[in-house]
């Protein structure tokens, strides 16, 4: 093994030897510098805050930004590959189910101990950026889950419901039902049996949590997790949802080819930030109400959109402070961006965004408000180990609704898998 | 001497590609189609044709990103997959001639290396070689992505493989009549094997740019800025994981993509001519 | 001896640039490969030593299995039904009539389309419940047909089909080689009284065993590497279905941040693919006749 280590390293420290120079070199002067911005998103996001970037080099001469931007495919394979390569940029756009592995090698810089002024956000939210205590990440805004509803094919089912007064899970069930009973190749509802935003709510509506509030454990129970499974494949089997093949071919992100869209459901559970977009995919006039949970242990929650942390190793930390801060709070950088990244914590700049929303979006920010005042306690920052669990949650649920093991060893399995993943870490 | 079908033979040879030719691109027409449709009706509606047409996921999507659009993106692909093609042609023919047709020690074992480099998926590989190219001080420029293939690295070992392949195939009493005749081996090379590989070489030339014109994951890794960015890492703006992607304007982005390597395909295809030996030379 | 040195002397100077490569990128990345299926190495951090613990892990992993299956499968299904079909239409093209440049093309483009989101998007489209697929098969009177890609059964020869739909490559491959067949040879056999398809057996196909061979080859360690279509098609299911062993690997390495674990599994493939080309290899002294060496006429 001594022989095969010592070949790598010759043969890496050929090409050591070849290079001419390292890292291009940083000014680091204690107030200016180079930062290298980088985020996701689409060619909309990009373009604004590309305008948002040159408004900031403008107000602030002693610092230039790099931007680097990719669409979400990509995002994380480049910006690991970068952070392994020694290259990790300074500002950076974070996502939950991300946060915490980022944590963890020490990369992040904690912000509460910068010059970022902290107590214009709202401190619930602030929170969601908290590992072990302390802030890695600030959110970029918040979205909420909302029950997206078509109120003409209710209507035209006889049935109404209340946008602000929260149903049971069980009148859920029983209104999907009666849909698909009144309208000829309609289902009720779209099957959420595999998503973990809404197993998170349903478990939280009976008093429990997802996962524990150090990362290391399950803390929903197995009675209700088969109760969970149980209620879906209940629903679908009696056609209030569709078959498992069409759910199967739903996964995570692909709204385009929802049931809503497709007319063949007039309910299903999606981010309050998709409500614009989802209702020009299915070209008429959606809603936004209250998902099912009933309100009496407080099961609503925000979910932070994105965040931004600056990394630990920056040589401008002071010009990266600036950014962040400007991204955050600044009227200018609002005025482009709107709700792009999601509905703002600080108070103020949510009113701006308001005053400078369209219809659709002023929809979606009275809905946030409303979820702000009902919410329970925040969520806690994603394991390491969370895309793994969410994949075994995609794929147990689907051997449940096709039937390939029952909802009661479906349970089991998934808490065998989930455990020993979680105490790894 | 030309073996040319009689006309009822032409006929149903002609039948036989159309229907094969409607089946392999109807899929295409679907993603065609629905670049001229409006985001509104792309997945709310069922039929083939748009009920409105409309160019405007063309003129949209043409603008790119962070203020280069696609005319940029275009360019850059471009020049890669030039200088892609290049670095293919020169390392797949000199060291596929020396695999085919060279005796000396350690071929077998070099031979069995290159193809094992084949074996490991690129995923795996990536993050040594960024390594690399970071301490070169080459990351966010070209030359991670066009310097491998002068030297036989990420996509030209099957380029090696296929030249090796194709030389064996070439008769190898041209060696003997060239060497009676005085050639060195590498006039034997540039006269006699170049120019009976002419249809390897194409083959070579149009797998080496599409594949660079299709390559998404390295470009992505080694491509910081957007005045560097190329097609296929523009189109990946196109998408977003909450759902808010430009599914309109990332269809008419790809339809545009794929012209200029089909525009190449027909020019190059033309040239697959027999080589000078192989027509006349055995019998 | 003189002549063999010489010609060891003149070899090294054509390899030479292709050493450069090998010293410098390829040796250093490959070693590096493998040392990392021996660390704990979660991409940010430093690797740090594990012994065979990955190997051990892998071993009794479920989805390592399930993708190995899944993988083999493949393979093994698409890789001769793209070889049969390319092989075919190179024949059917390779002839001098009028518009078979444009044929050429419509049969590459979609070769030339690659697996973007945007084709992902379009074959889920035609293979889904209501897709385009089924619609024919009900008008020809299939009552209740599955859902093909979301049907944990079908959903990988949905992918195979798409592979195959993607034959391009091999197509332009065997074009390049039938162009280099010799005519004296066919004006021989036709001589000898040979037909059409007399010569396509006794002619083309033993001159083409060199080309074959290769896209074989390259089409059986190509499948092993498949990953883009379960990537963006059916993003591995479902329930696994299309859990391909390098989309595992890449998502274990990525996504689950066991670069580690990824760099065991791909040892592991390595060994997989090695014993399946080295066979190839074996086998091909017996078919594969090449025209500049020994037993060409």
């Amino acid at each position: 093994m001594k022989r095969l280590t010592t070949l790598i390293v010759s043969a890496l420290s050929v090409a050591l030897i070849l290079s001419a120079c390292g890292s291009k070199g940083t000014s680091s002067s204690s107030n200016g510098g180079n930062i290298q911005l980088m985020w996701w998103g689409t060619q909309d996001r990009t373009n604004m805050t590309t305008k948002v970037i040159k408004q900031f080099e403008k107000a602030n001469k002693e610092i230039k930004v790099t931007p680097q931007f990719t669409g979400w495919d990509g995002y994380w394979s480049k910006l690991s590959t970068q952070t392994g390569g020694g290259n990790i940029p300074d500002v950076i756009q974070m996502d939950k189910q991300y946060l915490r592995n980022y944590v963890k090698r020490g990369t992040l810089m904690d912000l509460s101990k910068t010059n970022i002024d902290l107590s214009v956000y709202d401190k619930s939210s602030l929170n969601t950026g908290k590992v072990d205590g302390k802030l890695y990440a600030i959110p970029t805004g918040v979205n909420a889950l909302a029950l997206f509803y078509d109120p003409s094919m209710l209507k035209k089912a006889g049935v109404s419901i209340d946008p602000n007064k929260p149903m049971s899970w069980d009148e859920y069930a029983s209104l999907a039902e009666t849909i698909t009973k009144k309208l000829p190749n309609t289902y009720g509802t779209q099957n959420f049996a595999g998503s973990i935003d809404d197993l998170e709510l349903y478990a939280r509506s009976k008093g429990e949590e997802f996962f524990s509030e150090d990362a290391k454990s399950l803390k929903i129970s197995k009675s209700t997790l088969t109760d969970w499974f149980n209620y879906w494949l209940k629903l679908q089997d009696e056609g209030a949802t569709p078959p498992a093949e069409y759910t199967a071919s739903l996964t995570d992100g692909d709204i385009e080819k929802s049931p809503i869209v497709k007319k063949d459901a007039p309910f299903g559970m999606f981010w309050s930030n998709q409500f614009g977009t989802m209702e020009q995919l299915a070209n008429r006039k959606l809603k936004l109400a209250l998902p099912p949970g009933g309100n009496e242990n407080k099961p609503y929650f925000l979910k932070p959109s994105m965040y931004w942390s600056i990394a630990k190793k920056t040589k401008s930390k002071k010009a990266s402070e600036k950014l962040v801060s400007y991204l955050l709070n600044s009227k200018d950088a609002v005025k482009v961006m709107g709700t792009d990244r999601g509905v703002s914590i600080n108070s103020s700049v949510r009113e701006a965004q308001q005053n400078n929303a369209n219809d659709t979006d002023k929809e979606v920010i009275s809905y946030v408000n409303n979820v702000t005042k009902l919410a329970g306690s925040a969520l806690p920052v994603d394991p390491t180990s969370a895309n793994n669990i969410i994949d075994l949650l995609t794929t147990t649920a689907q051997e449940v609704l096709f039937k390939k093991v029952t909802p009661e060893k479906a349970t089991d399995q998934f808490f065998t898998k989930a455990t020993s993943l979680l105490k790894k870490g | 001497m030309k073996r040319r079908p009689k006309p009822i033979k032409l006929l149903v040879i002609h039948v036989i590609m159309i229907i094969l030719s409607i089946i392999i691109i109807y899929p295409i027409l679907w993603m065609l189609f629905a670049s001229f449709k409006p985001m509104t009706e792309i997945f709310s509606s069922a039929s083939l044709l748009p009920k409105h047409w409309t160019l405007e996921h063309y003129t949209a999507g043409w603008q790119g990103v962070g203020g280069y659009t696609f005319t940029t993106f275009f360019r850059n692909s471009l020049i890669l997959s030039v200088l892609v093609v290049i670095g293919s042609l020169f390392i797949s023919t000199l060291t596929g001639f020396a695999f085919a047709r060279l005796k000396f020690k350690l071929r077998s074992l070099l031979f069995m290396f290159m193809l094992m480099t084949m074996m490991l998926p690129m995923q795996i590989t990536l993050i040594p070689q960024y390594i690399i190219f970071h301490k070169l001080g080459w990351v966010n420029t070209f030359l991670p992505l066009v310097v491998p293939s002068f030297v036989g690295v990420s996509i030209t070992p099957f380029f090696i493989f296929l030249m090796v392949q194709f030389v064996r195939g070439l008769p190898k009493e041209l060696d003997e009549a060239a060497t009676i005749d005085g050639c060195n081996t590498l006039q034997l090379f540039l006269r006699i094997i170049l120019p009976l590989s002419k249809p390897a070489l194409i083959t070579v030339s149009i797998f080496a740019f599409y594949w660079t014109w299709d390559d998404f994951f390295s470009q992505l890794i080694y491509l910081n800025n957007p005045d560097k960015f190329t097609v296929s890492t523009g189109l990946n703006m196109f998408l977003d994981n909450s759902g808010n992607s430009q599914w309109g304007d990332l269809f008419a982005m790809s339809i545009l993509s794929i012209l200029p390597v089909i525009i190449l395909f027909l020019f190059l295809q033309k040239h697959f001519v027999k080589g000078i030996a192989t027509t006349g030379m055995k019998g | 001896m003189m002549r063999a040195m010489r010609q060891s002397l003149a070899a090294y100077g054509f390899l030479f640039p292709w050493l450069i490569g090998l010293l410098v990128l390829t040796l250093g990345s490959f070693m590096f490969s493998i040392y990392l299926a021996f660390t704990n190495y979660d991409l940010i951090s430093s690797p740090t030593w594990a012994g065979v613990s990955n190997f051990k892990s892998l071993f009794s992993d479920h989805l390592f299995y399930t993708s190995l299956k899944v993988t083999l499968l493949y393979v093994v299904v698409s890789v001769p039904l793209r070889l049969i079909f390319s092989l075919l239409v190179a024949a059917l093209l390779n002839q001098e009539i009028a518009g078979i440049g444009i044929y050429r093309v419509i049969f590459y483009i979609p070769s030339l389309i690659g697996t973007s989101v945007g084709v992902a998007i379009m074959w889920q489209n035609i293979f889904s419940r209501n897709g385009l697929f089924n619609l024919i098969l009900q008008s020809i009177g299939m009552a209740h047909p599955p859902a093909w890609v979301s049907d944990p059964q079908y959903a990988i020869y949905v992918l195979v089909l798409l592979s195959i739909w993607q034959f391009g490559s091999e197509m332009i491959i065997f074009l390049a080689g039938l162009k280099q067949i010799p005519d004296s040879l066919y004006e021989a056999a036709a001589i000898d009284g040979a037909n059409r398809l007399n010569q396509f057996f006794h002619v083309t196909l033993p001159m083409l065993t060199p080309m074959i061979f290769f896209n074989l080859v390259m089409g059986t360690i190509n499948a092993f590497m498949v990953f883009t279509q379960g990537f963006v098609i059916t993003h591995g299911g479902p329930i696994n279905s299309t859990m391909f062993y390098v989309l595992y690997l890449y998502k274990q390495g990525f996504e689950y941040f066991h670069m580690g674990y990824a760099a065991a599994m791909s040892i592991v493939l390595l060994v997989i693919v090695g014993v399946f080309a080295g066979f190839l290899f074996l086998t091909s002294k017996f078919w594969v006749h090449y025209e500049g060496e020994e037993g060409g006429k």
